[in-house]
């Protein structure tokens, strides 16, 4: 609690901006994968940055939690960095970078590899809540799509990807179907990590600030990557091993590590890779 | 000198704890989870009815209260604390009352086709009476749980039909059990 800010209500947020946020949550983990619209504010950072994820993990910390924030699976990004001294600051909770210790995990565009516990809140960030939008940009027509469960249309861009590239290659974003009902968007996490997604045991609770809507699953709840039968869906990932850690089965960023253009493959997820390496 | 009316010891820190005991109730139906004590609420309110009132309710939100919850003691107290409306039809965002008194649950808003979250949040005080054993299934449970509900909570299927429907907080104390729209109850 060392050097939270007195002068801050706890987790920056003012309580009636709270009650708000939660009325949406708790709507959110009703009617899993609907997009809930919510009055949001602005935040201390810019759109683009996590003020969705920042203002539902305001609404859901308690004193005692251990927050972990990672950005592209890692812990040491700046976004990462400057969120979760942002709540050491407003909140004065602590912070790890172990994602078992952890019992709120806020995330930009990945899951950890190591597998979640009911205990545990994951918090995505997301910049376009809606995974029709770019199919359809009106928002009163995607909101009738939604209530018919009208989704022939992103049946037919998966298609029309297989068409093209004679595979599915959309790589992140990758629409889900949640509880049979709702497409959602998992946020652009790689499409690696949507099996992650399916009866998860933690909460997942997902933020977009500009776009104001916030949507969920929670724990044990049927999450399906939308395929073909003949195309199926497939977690793909560079076919290459850490060059840190060895892990064969992990999600790998490709990094440039000279100006001749040598690159090597590590884990994208920090903690994990590190806790593997010692 | 009156005694301030009794409320959470941190509002902010207090509440926060109490919304994610309601998140964690909801999330994971059929699980009996604990508020923390409040001592000196208005009866015949509960412990866990009044901290869901305190947590989610403002001057943004319409309150159904039963017949027996109608006393000016605990009108008195929502009033003070959060300023939400009282009302006396069903049109409302939240209710609270004894099983009875909330029925038929359909006369509550269940939201509409393109906005399902327009629904009511319904606290069930008191459900100790009457209970009868239950399967119940869906998001949030791992495999299916037997669990005592009031008799009544089946004709809550009047009032569902996904992704319409109410949203059910059963409370007896400071226990709290949540009951989604999405949870499916067997006898």
């Amino acid at each position: 609690m060392s050097n939270s800010e007195e002068d801050f209500n706890f987790a920056y947020l003012d309580e009636q901006t709270k009650r708000m946020i939660r009325r949406a949550l708790i709507k959110a983990i009703c009617i899993p994968g609907y997009q809930v619209p919510f009055a949001s504010r602005e935040m201390p950072m810019p759109y683009g940055w996590g003020t969705g994820g920042v203002q539902v993990t305001a609404a859901c910390l308690q004193e005692t939690d251990v927050l972990k924030v990672i950005d592209q699976g890692s812990d040491d990004t700046t976004n990462a960095v400057s969120i979760r001294k942002f709540f050491e600051r407003v909140a004065g909770v602590k912070t790890t970078e172990n994602t078992g210790k952890a019992s709120v995990i806020q995330t930009r565009h990945r899951i950890p590899e190591q597998v979640l516990s009911e205990d545990q809140i994951l918090v995505y960030q997301v910049p376009i809540p809606e995974p029709l939008r770019f199919l359809e940009p009106r928002e009163t027509e995607t909101r009738v799509m939604h209530a018919l469960e009208e989704y022939g249309l992103m049946h037919v861009k998966l298609y029309e990807d297989i068409s093209i590239n004679g595979e599915i290659s959309t790589a992140y974003a990758y629409p889900v179907k949640v509880n049979d009902r709702y497409i959602m968007d998992p946020s652009p996490t790689p499409k690696f990590d949507n099996p992650k997604m399916n009866f998860c045991p933690a909460i997942q609770l997902f933020g977009a600030g500009r776009e104001q809507r916030i949507y969920a699953v929670p724990p044990y709840t049927k999450v399906i990557s939308l395929d073909f039968e003949d195309y199926p869906f497939e977690a793909s990932r560079a076919e290459k091993t850490c060059e840190i850690c060895g892990a064969t089965n992990t999600y790998l960023d490709e990094v440039v590590i000279d100006d001749k253009g040598t690159r090597m493959f590590s884990c994208s997820d920090s903690d994990y890779c590190n806790s593997r390496k010692s | 000198m009156t005694n301030p009316l009794p409320f959470f010891q941190d509002q902010s820190k207090d509440a926060a704890r109490a919304f994610r005991i309601a998140l964690k109730a909801m999330a994971m139906p059929g699980k009996i989870q604990n508020f923390q004590v409040i001592d000196g609420l208005p009866t015949p309110l509960s412990i866990a009815g009044a901290t869901l009132i305190l947590v989610f309710c403002d001057f943004n939100t319409k309150i159904f209260l039963g017949e027996t919850f109608r006393n000016k003691n605990v009108e008195d107290w929502i009033n003070f604390y959060t300023g939400a409306k009282i009302s006396g039809d069903k049109n409302v965002d939240f209710a609270v009352g004894h099983i009875e008194e909330v029925l038929p649950f359909h006369e509550f808003p269940i939201g509409t086709d393109e906005y399902p979250d327009r629904s009511a949040n319904i606290v069930i005080e008191n459900t100790s009476n009457d209970v009868k054993s239950f399967s119940i299934n869906g998001p949030g449970i791992k495999e299916t749980l037997h669990v005592d509900l009031p008799e009544k909570i089946i004709e809550r299927e009047s009032a569902i039909s996904f992704p319409l429907g109410i949203d059910i907080f059963l409370t007896k104390e400071n226990l709290v059990m949540g009951l989604p729209r999405t949870t499916i109850v067997e006898t």
